[in-house]
Parts: C-alpha cells; structure tokens; sequence
C-alpha cells in the first residue's frame, strides 16, 4: 500500500500484516496518526530516511499579486485569482482573499496549499478566541499565531505571504506576514510575483484621504497592472473593502475587462 | 525552469485540404517579467513557406539569421525556390551541427511545396529529429496544451475558414493555460494563390 | 544593482542611467556616467561587471567608428543593435580565451539607441544572452522592475520629450522609494535630429518637490 507508506504508518506499525495490524491499533494510535485534526499545529513529521525535501523543486501552486492599503474610509485587500503550477495555469478563478473572521479578512500568496491550511486553523482560532474572550481577535494577534506557525516549521520549506486586515476600536489595521517570520504592519503593502509592477502604480497614486471609488479604482488599476506585466498574475481581480463594521466584496471582475477600461495595451502600438 | 521556457511563446501548425496554417503568439518576457507584446515567432522565408521558431530568443534570432543565409545560398547555386521539405532537411542536419552545444529552440516549418503544391508540416527537437505528420505540428511552452487542443478539434481535409477557426481555437485555449505564452496571436493561412494574415485579439493576463 | 531606463518617442530616444559605481559593499563613484556616445547620433549604455561593460562598450564603439571611416557613411541604428547582438550571441558560445564565456556572462545588460535621419528613433533592448528586441520603452537592472508599469501607464506613440524626462522623474521616485540599494543621481541623455545631448541629472535632491502623481 503506497498510502501507507506515504503516510508513515508503516514506520508506525511495525508490523507486516496489514489486517494484523488494523486490529492492533488503538484509540491512541488513531488520534497519533491524525493528530492534526485536533491540534492543527501537529503536522506528520517525515518518516525517517526521508530525503529533504526543503529544496526540492516540488510543483506546488504559486504566483499571485496581491495588495492592501489603509485610506481615510477603510482598508481595500485586491487581489488575482490565477494559481499556477510552474508555467501550467492551474486555475483562474481562486479566491485568494478569504475572510478569517467577522473581522478580519486575509489574502494569500506563495504556496496555496500552505496558505488554505493555515488559513483553516487561523479561522478556528479566531472563533474560538471568540467564545473563550467574548471578543473578536485582533489582527495583530491573528499576524503573531502566523508567526509562531512560521517559526515553528523554520527550514521546512513552507512558503506563504499574508496580508491580514481588519478593525480594532482602535482603528484599521493591516499587517504583513510571511514564513520567514516577518510581520510588519503598515498603510500600504504589495506582495507576490507581480508586487513591482502593482507598486508602479500604487505609490504615486496613492494618499490617505482618497474617496472610496478613488480608492477602488486605484486598486484595480495596480492589479490590472500586474496581470499585464506579470504571467503568473491573472484572472478575475477581486476587491474587498474592510470597513469599521464589516467586510464585503466590491468588486469581482474578469482583468480583461479592466484592461479594455484602463486600456492598457499601450505596447500594442509600435 | 528549463532554458527552452526563459522566454516563453509557442507555436502550432496545421494541414489542411490543399492548404496549411501556422500560428503564433506575441509574447516576449523574461521568465514571468512580460517584456513586449509584438514579437511574432513566425518568418516568411519563401513565397509559400513559413519558419516557427519558439524556445530562447537569443538562438531564435540566430538561427533565423544562419537558416536565411543557407537558402538564399542554396537559392542562388540551385538558381530554384527552396521547397519546405529539403529546407527541413537543412534545419535539422544544421540543428545537430550543434549536437553537443545545442541551440535553445524549436523549429516548426509549415508550407505548401512549390511545384506540386502539396501541404507540409513539420516540426523538431532542438538537436534536429525531424518530424513529418499529416496534421498537425506543435511547439513551445504549451505544447501539451496545444497538443490536446489539436488532437480535439483538428480533422482531415479543412478548408481555410475552417482551419482558421481550428487553429485559431487551439491555440487561444491552449496558451490560456499556460503562464508563459499569450498577449496575443497572428494565424498565416498558406494557400497556392494566397496568404491571409490574421491578428488575434486574446486576453493579456 | 545598477539600472538602465530608455523611452523612445516619435522622433528621439531618452536614456536614464544611474551614477553610482559600487564594488562589493563600497559605492566607489557617484557620477560615473554610463551613457556613452558611440557616434554623432548613437548612444550606447551598459550595465554589468565594470570591466567587462566598458570592455565591450568600447569594442562596440569604436568598430562602429571605424566602419564609418572605412565606408563614409555611419551604421544604420538597426545594423549598430544587429551587431552589438551579433557580438553578443558569438561570445555566448565561443571557447575562445578572451571572448570566451566567462567575459560574456558579465557583459550584462545593455541599452543601445540612436537617432537617424532615415529610420527614425530606435531603442534596442538587449540583454547578456543577446536577446534583443526594438521597444518603444526599456529597463534594465533592478529598478527596471518597478518601471514597466509607469511606462505602460504614461507612454504613448505621440509622447514629446519633455513628457519623457517627466515619465523618467517618475520612475525614479518609485526606484528610490522602494529598491533598497541607493540609487542618488541619474543621467539623462537625449537623442534626437540635433544629435546628443545632456539633460539636467535627476537626482533625489531635485525630486524633494516633486509630484509623482500629477
């Protein structure tokens, strides 16, 4: 059984019959092997002899451009919805901003595998720091469990860059977290392959007491941006506003629709 | 990733009844960087007689060069136009000149021969096998995107309008799924008295 | 780490290079101009190892030099980029010592553009593996990254030079906004049926008041 293998149980079992073996194990064992489905945080660690796999060109989802910035009515999350597997275009219509919370919303980058699961577990947490505290988690608590995430799977190969935003009486927040630990927060951020080319646009157009549709447009056109200048950057373009009191989707749109609005296929001319 | 995808682009040709088509997209970047949007992969190297290179631009550029210099040369000894299938018997036998340093490409050649006008597609590795189906020939980053979308739509005996639209199609859905080809497309339909150029509209993402 | 930025309009072509020469972790020279004049109306711009750029630099140059003494008449912008890429693409694969390889692998990215009466403007774009393509707006270098956006937002076909300089001043507040090495001062040269000329440096003194977003 090749699944077994994978999983490890075979190092686990020790034996070599396999209808032996189901009897053999017990209500410990069980919860051993899935032990992450009551405690996130405990992953199967590889089965020894394993080759390293930190830098192993494995094919696993990536590529994205996805942006936030503060403004005078809110925060505004953008992102694309391409997620490709090497050059492949594996789909084009990934949500890649995913409400944590009442609160909070996040985007993802980097691996989409590592982003969804770590999402999950954040999403569980919040709501259970919900019942326990009788009060939503704060960003800044929800960017330091990433971390601690981050720091505990250090040289693993795990590969994520999250934007996490939301309110706090005291005021918006948006905060910047990745696998190597980082966490930073501030007014205005850009991450993944097409980051450069939306901060093109975003940095000298931006201001904090931009209207909401100015704020939108901007955001939208950055993005637009870097899924012409960028391959692995495409799709749908999606716009969240986060607001005082709740999150919602502005806008869901087909980029090619805003290049036809924003007509930029300037290098079409020559 | 491999040096053959450093560009991106693909290529596809197709035979059809009396007629062949080849098709090419308009990417130029380096590696997800898009650098322009106007570079077409595919040469008109004779009356009836298309060259497709895809693969890294650098040795697209040279080979186009060096191929260009052996016809005309070939041309002006043979005092004839060159036909599409000694012209591939060229490319490949130049390709593994440059067996154990090759160049980063791979060739497609699409025409109709000029005497008896008969369609020819073909297509090689970079080191020169060739290779002469009777449908169809791809190449470049999507070349099993492409493969699956000829392999769906292509049927014997079409029509120029009908190629066109089979060509067309496989091409726009293919290079859709793929990252590293796109920003647009140009079809050449070869016919004996005709060429037809047609530029693709197609999503910029 | 160094950055190349060219425009071509209508009838002239815009180059903006920065002056900072760095070895390791020491900038050495902060006006090193890297925006030569090949002839009446060429200029060429490079970037890489130092070495091997103005090695290759000067190659190409003065060969133009010469083929305009021995003929009479200048290369055509297209036949300079033709064989600066010919140049290129033959040290790639050559085994020779000294254009061998290991010089070509640093004669990094370059900027090659003219102006010429019969063609027009013409900017060539050509990288160390001699890939080369006409553009109407190019960068090379780190901070290039951050400006295909503002080129694809301000260029058009009909754009005037001072519309230009203005996409260039643009450009750089983003490069010294966000690129973390220290990019101070560029050049700015201009070609056009005059022939050469040096605009004002655009330096992060001269932006302090600057409004990128007008």
């Amino acid at each position: 059984m090749s699944l077994e293998e994978l999983c490890g149980l075979k190092a686990f079992l020790k034996t070599t019959n396999w209808s032996n073996s189901m009897r053999q194990i017990s209500e410990h064992d069980f919860q051993e092997i899935t032990s992450n489905f009551n405690n996130p945080y405990r992953l199967m660690a590889p089965v020894p002899g394993t080759p390293d796999l930190t830098n192993a060109s494995l094919k696993i989802d990536h590529g994205t451009t996805a942006l936030g910035f503060v403004y005078q009515g809110g925060i505004v999350l953008c992102a694309d919805s391409r997620s490709s597997s090497g050059i492949n275009v594996t789909t084009q219509t990934m949500d890649k901003i995913v409400p944590v919370s009442s609160q909070i919303v996040g985007t993802l980058a980097g691996g989409s595998a590592d982003c969804t699961y770590w999402y999950r577990v954040l999403a569980r947490e919040s709501r259970l720091h919900e019942l326990r505290y009788k009060r939503p988690m704060s960003v800044d608590a929800a960017a330091k469990m990433i971390c601690h995430v981050s720091e505990m799977h250090r040289g693993t190969g795990l590969n994520m860059g999250m934007l996490l935003a939301g309110y706090s009486p005291k005021g918006p927040s948006l905060v910047y977290v990745d696998s190597d630990g980082v966490n930073i927060s501030g007014k205005r951020f850009s991450v993944g392959s097409g980051a450069s080319n939306a901060l093109g646009i975003l940095d000298p157009m931006y201001r904090f007491d931009l209207t909401d549709e100015e704020a939108f447009d901007l955001a939208l056109q950055s993005l637009c941006q870097a899924t012409l200048c960028d391959a692995s950057t495409g799709g749908m373009v999606v716009l969240h506003h986060v607001g005082p009191a709740a999150h919602r989707i502005v806008r869901k749109v087909d980029c090619m629709e805003l290049h036809k609005k924003y007509s930029l296929d300037a290098r079409n001319f020559s | 990733m491999s040096i053959l995808a450093y560009n991106g682009g693909c290529v596809v040709a197709m035979r059809g009844k009396d007629c062949v088509a080849i098709a090419t997209d308009h990417r130029f970047g380096v590696q997800a960087q898009t650098i322009s949007t106007d570079f077409k992969k595919v040469f008109h190297i004779a009356p009836r007689m298309f060259l497709g290179l895809t693969g890294l631009q650098t040795d697209i550029l040279t080979v186009r060069d060096r191929l260009m210099f052996r016809k005309n040369l070939y041309e002006t000894r043979e005092n004839r136009e060159m036909a599409p299938k000694p012209f591939s018997a060229m490319l490949s036998s130049f390709l593994y000149e440059h067996r154990f340093g090759p160049y980063f490409i791979e060739p497609v050649v699409a025409g109709l021969d000029p005497k008896t006008l008969k369609p020819f597609v073909c297509n090689m590795d970079l080191i020169g096998c060739p290779n002469e189906p009777d449908d169809f020939v791809v190449a470049g980053t999507c070349a099993e995107q492409l493969y699956g979308m000829c392999e769906t739509l292509w049927k014997p005996d079409l029509q120029p309008d009908q190629l066109f639209e089979v060509i067309a199609q496989s091409m726009m859905n293919a290079f859709d799924r793929d990252a590293m080809s796109g920003w647009g497309a140009t079809v050449y339909i070869i016919e004996k008295d005709k060429i037809t150029e047609r530029s693709l509209k197609t999503r910029m993402d | 780490m160094e950055t190349l930025l060219g425009i071509k309009g209508p009838d002239f072509v815009m180059l903006a290079a920065d002056t900072t020469h760095a070895r390791s972790i020491i900038v050495m020279k902060e006006d090193q101009n890297k925006i030569h004049k090949a002839s009446d109306n060429l200029l060429i711009s490079t970037t890489g190892e130092s070495g091997d750029t103005e090695q290759f630099t000067e190659f190409i140059s003065k060969n133009i030099a010469l083929y305009k003494m021995r003929n009479g008449y200048d290369l055509s912008p297209r036949a300079a980029a033709h064989f600066t890429r010919k140049n290129l693409a033959d040290y790639l694969r050559s085994r020779t010592p000294y254009q061998g390889l290991h010089v070509c692998r640093w004669v990094c990215f370059r900027i090659h553009q003219r102006y010429d009466e019969t063609d027009g403007a013409e900017l060539a774009f050509i990288d160390y593996l001699a890939n080369a393509k006409s553009l109407n707006h190019a960068g090379h270098g780190y901070g290039a990254m951050f400006c295909s956006s503002i080129y694809d937002r301000y260029w058009h076909p009909n754009i005037t030079q001072d519309e230009a300089y203005d996409i260039f001043k643009k450009c750089i507040v983003e490069i010294q906004k966000r690129l973390v090495v220290n990019l101070k001062n560029f050049n700015v040269s201009v070609v056009d049926k005059n022939g050469v000329r040096n605009l004002e440096p655009i330096s992060a003194q001269s932006l302090t008041d600057y409004n990128a977003s007008s």
